[in-house]
């Protein structure tokens, strides 16, 4: 949480540009992280985080944190952008169809992302996950947050996160293997 | 690969960063958006739909109130006065035919008098 938050959200609820733009330099990058692990293009990821820090500027003034912290809304605004973009832009998958191997070709048609072979294979099979175990996975490890906190911002029971990730975990494994 | 290999794999996924001009730019034009135009714009809709929903409500009840029943009618329709009703109803039934009956016998006792006492009448 960044230091004075809660001032600084009231500032940008009134409409403090400056305000708004510490919060978008402290949450963007994390925000833009889950976008893009979730969609892999790097442009489409970076429209989506554009839409959400929008959405985010121009909702503000209706913000209300009921004891949830600022980022819970911002990943809420992310996650909805993203299931719009595979609702409208993706033919939809059957669950069926999903090959349970990925080769190096399903990782090859991955973002440009300079990343290592076993970094892109992992991230094209979380993608294969569930949103939910996607979420708990990017959130436990990419973005370092406890499972306390997780719980917070995707208003889950803490001991539910536990058992998503368990499980994504050991679907990730079966995945890679 | 092992479970603490994925999770250093997955960590690797931290130097995922957008890049700074594109950022910067994306900042620029949401600022460039009017915030609160569009706020006052949604809630004066909002106050509106409100407004004018109330206004109908309280039409419909003074129609109502105009219109409708009676406190007294209202009042008259609950259970205990309507069984009260009942009872009294049923009373006067069973007195108007105590009455008749009372009459009627007179009537046939006077009959019957008078076919004794002048049984070559009839």
């Amino acid at each position: 949480m960044l230091e004075g938050e809660i001032d600084i959200i009231e500032l940008a609820k009134k409409g403090d540009q400056d305000a708004f733009a510490t919060l978008y330099d402290h949450y963007h990058t994390p925000i833009y992280r889950f976008v893009v692990l979730k969609v892999s293009l790097r442009h489409e990821a970076e429209d989506l985080a554009h839409e959400v820090f929008l959405s985010a500027w121009r909702n503000l003034p209706r913000f209300k944190s009921r004891g949830f912290p600022f980022s819970s809304w911002l990943y809420k605004i992310a996650r909805n952008r993203v299931i719009d973009y595979y609702r409208t832009a993706k033919p939809k998958v059957d669950l069926e169809d999903i090959p349970q191997g990925l080769t190096q070709d399903d990782v090859d048609h991955e973002a440009d992302l300079n990343l290592d072979f076993d970094l892109k294979r992992v991230k094209a099979a979380m993608q294969t996950l569930s949103p939910d175990q996607q979420d708990v996975l990017i959130l436990r490890y990419v973005e370092d947050y406890s499972p306390k906190e997780i719980s917070k911002i995707l208003k889950k029971k803490e001991g539910t996160i536990r058992i998503i990730q368990h499980r994504a975990i050991k679907a990730l494994k079966e995945k890679i293997s | 690969m092992k479970e603490q290999d994925l999770i250093q794999t997955l960590k690797k996924m931290q130097r995922i960063s957008p890049d700074t001009g594109y950022a910067r730019t994306s900042l620029a034009q949401i600022l460039r958006t009017n915030q609160s135009s569009n706020w006052i714009f949604s809630n004066a809709l909002v106050k509106m739909a409100v407004g004018i929903s109330a206004m109908a409500l309280v039409v419909v009840v003074s129609v109502l109130q105009v219109a409708g029943p009676s406190d007294a009618k209202m009042a008259s329709l609950d259970d205990a006065s309507l069984i009260a009703e009942l009872d009294s109803k049923d009373f006067q039934i069973e007195l108007k035919e105590a009455h008749y009956f009372n009459q009627s016998a007179e009537r046939v006792a006077m009959a019957l008098d008078e076919v004794v006492e002048y049984p070559e009448k009839n």
